[in-house]
């Protein structure tokens, strides 16, 4: 009884600094709930959140939970508003959010968004509302331009990270790159690579200059080389580049420069950039391959064939490749026999249409397999694949936890056999135990999703197009992943059957999202009516389309009768999109037109 | 009232009387008689919005429907924009045009359901189709079509069955408003405000010449006007320069022209008396600049 009352009185602040060793978000998650006044001390002395869904909670009562919060990492729009399936102006706006931790929290040092929406006026609050604001990071996000840049620049005192991947930046001029004060010094990392419009050459040379803690520096495509080789020998402590343009004239001074500068950085672990690289330019980067962890030529459509074996050769430390599938299955054998260490590989497409002589086949991803047995992230494009070569592939490389592969045409079968690709991708499944991400394309029946549900009990996200017969299909995944967060589908015969197998599912998932299925208005009102503490989100673009008409004045009259109101219309209507996600939040209150929360 | 005559399809930013001339426009290339540059931001996203259509829309405009049964027959023709449609001309870009497109394809699709027939490398429209597949960024999807339109130029030898295949995409290219542009500067001297040209719509130094004394006829004395281009090139007091990637100023016309556009960064137009002593102030202009530089890093 004695070790009882000790307990009781437990100080705070023991129990507060064992949770300081708690940084995995699920156990600090945990933790709160074990009983208030854990939930009192975890929340107080919370520093980062991770919100996977923008809306799964609203803005002001997470900031009202956590005054504490340093770290902020926020998501937004689905995964499928990457490929254009999401209308603009769907939401994912990021000024709540920054409202709500400007009243609350006001020690706010990083936030990281990503697929969200930010205005400029967003970027002012943000710098001004935080004093110890030191890091931005933003992913595939739209909304703001640079005048936005430049207010986070002028503003931001100690700013140490401005990490911009992959965004749609209005261009307003190269002036926001002046607009770091003299004083600023502490830049560690700036990444500009996503800016398609001109960049003051000058600023970025003082900026470097004056920032000899920089690590990672990536620049855009109008950089030169010359200005490359200015910086390069300003900073040769640099672990992360990514280059402008090298396009370069094999006699220019710049070149030469180029030459000199890089062989100085002993540090340099991580390369991208690579726009319109001339052969020559790979030549300069021949020294430093042999200490490169990472590569990313995927914007380098001009490196190919025997320049890519040249400079793949050296790289025998590579844990990370990125490159587009001109480098052709002798590219990828070169890989195999040269990077042992690889772990992950993404080869993106370089031609959509026609396979031509020096595209990647399965042959590539098996020489790939053979000589790389680490390989666990994959991400393939090509054109035909093979259930063979997917055995072998899982064979020699047991460890996958992502595999992506994406099959240019939709419902291709096997070539060699003209069978579905199940075998394949089950043989996949079967053999990685540790499989959190899955993409599967090609010819595909309901056997495939009975395989996933079986066997890939670690797998948290899959994405389905152009696959399955019947509602079985997507059932087996329902059932059978325990551990399922998102669901994406596009294109696939599941219908209402489907949706309604399990609806308690959902509110184990983050998401699901559903395209061109076979669900109707009925099935979602359903799932809508069974389910409260889901917001069952349907995406209807009639609406926009006839607001457009009106707007443009054109002169025939399209008829209203598709409904305005989604109770007047007949219930066996298809529906187009549907986003179903677990909240706390309620319904959205910033929904556009066409999103109609059932 | 001056018109302006063109023999290459060059956009034209100061051409007020485009509706004149727009037979002499190549109109496949979808180029737009507008200069709204509203209907270009607006005109991609709307119609990939159109293409996702599931059903048959129930209660479609009366000229949707009309131009369904014609496009049937002429999918991805783009001449039927301008013969077929009741009103005459019409925006390429415009809601009926986009709608007869979407209705063309949709048509199209529903004729061929099969995508994986062999005819694949003949028809290669097939892939553009499907919104949203395959599944990349559009910031890699511009890449590769800018790639394509550039193979397109440089190798025009191959066998027929490609150069249509790389044609076509090369149409397509420019339907999807992914054609790669090079918008340099042009500074006229004496004039603080300067202009910017698209380099890639010429394919020639004339093309070339006529759009910037088109651009700056305005800036020019009347004397100096003349639509003949030789006589231009002799009695002018002005020459044109360019500024390479190493920042050098060299006059135009000595490399062939898509060696010119590789290196070319910016134009001028100086008058030719004072270009050598222009000469003589840039060095000195440099050597400011680097010292100014140097002084910084040395902080």
């Amino acid at each position: 009884m004695k070790v009882q009352s000790a307990m009781f009185y437990f100080p705070e602040e023991v129990i507060e600094h064992i949770f300081s060793f708690l940084t995995h978000h699920p156990d600090r998650n945990t933790v709160s709930t074990v009983c208030k006044a854990w939930y009192k001390i975890e929340r107080l002395s919370r520093r980062e959140v991770f919100v996977g869904n923008c809306y799964a909670i609203r803005p002001d009562r997470a900031a009202a939970r956590f005054p504490g919060l340093r770290s902020l990492t926020l998501k937004g729009k689905p995964h499928f508003a990457d490929f254009d399936l999401v209308p603009p102006d769907w939401g994912g706006l990021a000024g709540p959010w920054i409202e709500a931790m400007a009243r609350s929290c006001p020690n706010l040092e990083e936030l990281r968004m990503k697929r969200m929406v930010v205005s400029d006026e967003s970027l002012e609050l943000l710098v001004h509302a935080f004093p110890n604001f030191k890091a931005l990071v933003l992913v595939s996000c739209e909304g703001f331009s640079t005048d936005g840049l430049a207010a986070v620049a002028r503003s931001c005192k100690s700013l140490r990270e401005l990490d911009l991947q992959e965004n749609e930046i209005e261009d307003r001029g190269p002036r926001w790159l002046n607009s770091f004060p003299d004083m600023c010094t502490s830049l560690v990392s700036l990444n500009f690579a996503c800016l398609k419009g001109e960049v003051n050459l000058k600023s970025l040379e003082r900026l470097v200059c004056r920032s000899p803690n920089l690590k990672c520096l990536r620049l855009n495509r109008a950089v030169p080389v010359e200005t490359l080789a200015k910086i390069m020998n300003q900073c040769p402590n640099l672990e992360d580049l990514g280059t402008g343009s090298l396009l370069a004239d094999q006699f220019s001074e710049a070149y030469v420069s180029l030459i000199s500068a890089l062989q100085k950085c002993k540090k340099l672990r991580c390369l991208s950039g690579f726009w319109d690289a001339s052969p020559l330019c790979l030549l300069a980067v021949y020294p430093i391959c042999a200490n490169l962890t990472g590569l990313n030529l995927s914007y380098a459509p001009t490196v190919q064939g025997q320049d890519f074996i040249n400079l793949i050769q050296h790289c025998v430390k590579l844990l990370r490749l990125w490159v587009l599938d001109s480098v052709g299955d002798k590219g990828l054998a070169v890989v195999a026999s040269a990077c042992k260490e690889l772990q992950e590989l993404r080869v993106f497409p370089s031609d959509l249409f026609a396979a031509g002589p020096a595209t990647v086949t399965e042959e590539g991803l098996v020489a790939i397999s053979t000589g790389c047995p680490k390989l666990n992230s994959l991400l393939y494009f090509c054109h035909s694949m093979t259930n063979s070569a997917l055995i072998t592939v899982s064979k020699n490389c047991p460890n996958f936890t992502r595999f992506r592969l994406c099959i240019l045409e939709p419902r291709k079968p096997d070539p060699a056999t003209n069978e579905p690709l199940d075998e394949g991708f089950g043989a996949v499944v079967k053999t990685c135990k540790n499989l959190r991400r899955f993409s599967i394309s090609g010819l595909l029946t309901d056997q495939v999703f009975y395989y996933i549900g079986k066997y890939a009990k670690a797998l948290e996200m899959l994405s389905i197009a152009f696959a399955g017969d019947t509602d079985q299909g997507m059932t087996y995944v329902l059932n059978g992943c325990k551990n399922l967060r998102k669901l994406e589908i596009r294109d696939c015969p599941f219908g209402d059957g489907a949706l309604l197998a399990d609806v308690t599912k959902y509110e184990t998932m983050r998401s699901l999202w559903m395209s061109s299925c076979d669900i109707s208005l009925r099935g979602c009102k359903a799932l809508a009516t069974k389910m409260p503490s889901l917001n069952v989100e349907i995406i209807n673009e009639w609406e926009a389309e006839m607001e457009e008409n009106l707007n443009n004045g054109v002169a025939e009259v399209i008829s209203n009768n598709n409904n305005k109101h989604i109770n007047n219309g007949n219930d066996e209507r298809k529906v187009e999109k549907l986003y179903v996600y677990r909240t706390v939040g309620g319904p959205r209150t910033d929904a556009p037109d066409f999103v109609w929360t059932l | 009232m001056k018109t302006i005559q063109f023999e290459t399809p060059a956009r034209q930013e100061n051409a007020p009387m485009m509706h004149e001339s727009v037979n002499h426009l190549d109109l496949s290339l979808g180029i737009s008689s507008s200069n709204d540059a509203c209907n270009y931001k607006n005109a991609p996203k709307t119609a990939k919005r159109m293409i996702s259509f599931q059903t048959e829309p129930v209660d479609a405009s009366p000229a949707y429907k009309k131009c369904v049964s014609v496009s049937s027959r002429m999918a991805f023709d783009y001449s039927y924009l301008f013969s077929h449609c009741p009103t005459g001309f019409v925006d390429p870009w415009s809601l009926a045009a986009r709608q007869q497109k979407a209705a063309a394809e949709q048509a199209h699709l529903k004729a061929n359901p099969n995508p994986t027939s062999s005819k694949i490398a003949m028809e290669p429209q097939q892939a553009p189709v499907v919104v949203g597949w395959p599944p990349i960024r559009s910031s890699r999807k511009s890449l590769i079509n800018q790639n394509l339109t550039k193979s397109c130029t440089i190798d025009g030898k191959d066998s027929t069955l490609k150069s249509e295949k790389l044609a076509e995409t090369k149409d397509a290219a420019i339907r999807l408003e992914l054609r790669p542009t090079l918008y340099v500067k042009v500074n006229m001297e004496g004039f603080s405000v300067g202009r910017k040209i698209d380099l890639s719509a010429h394919n020639s130094y004339e093309s070339l010449s006529r759009a910037l004394q088109n651009m700056f006829c305005n800036f020019l004395s009347n004397k100096l006007i003349s639509k003949d281009a030789h006589a231009n090139a002799n009695n002018s007091e002005f020459i044109l320069l360019y500024e390479d990637y190493e920042g050098d100023k060299i006059l135009v016309g000595d490399v062939p022209w898509e060696l010119f556009l590789k290196s070319v960064k910016r134009l001028y137009i100086t008058r030719h008396s004072s270009a050598q002593e222009k000469a003589g102030d840039g060095i000195k202009d440099s050597q400011k600049e680097e010292t100014n530089h140097l002084n910084d890093c040395s902080n």
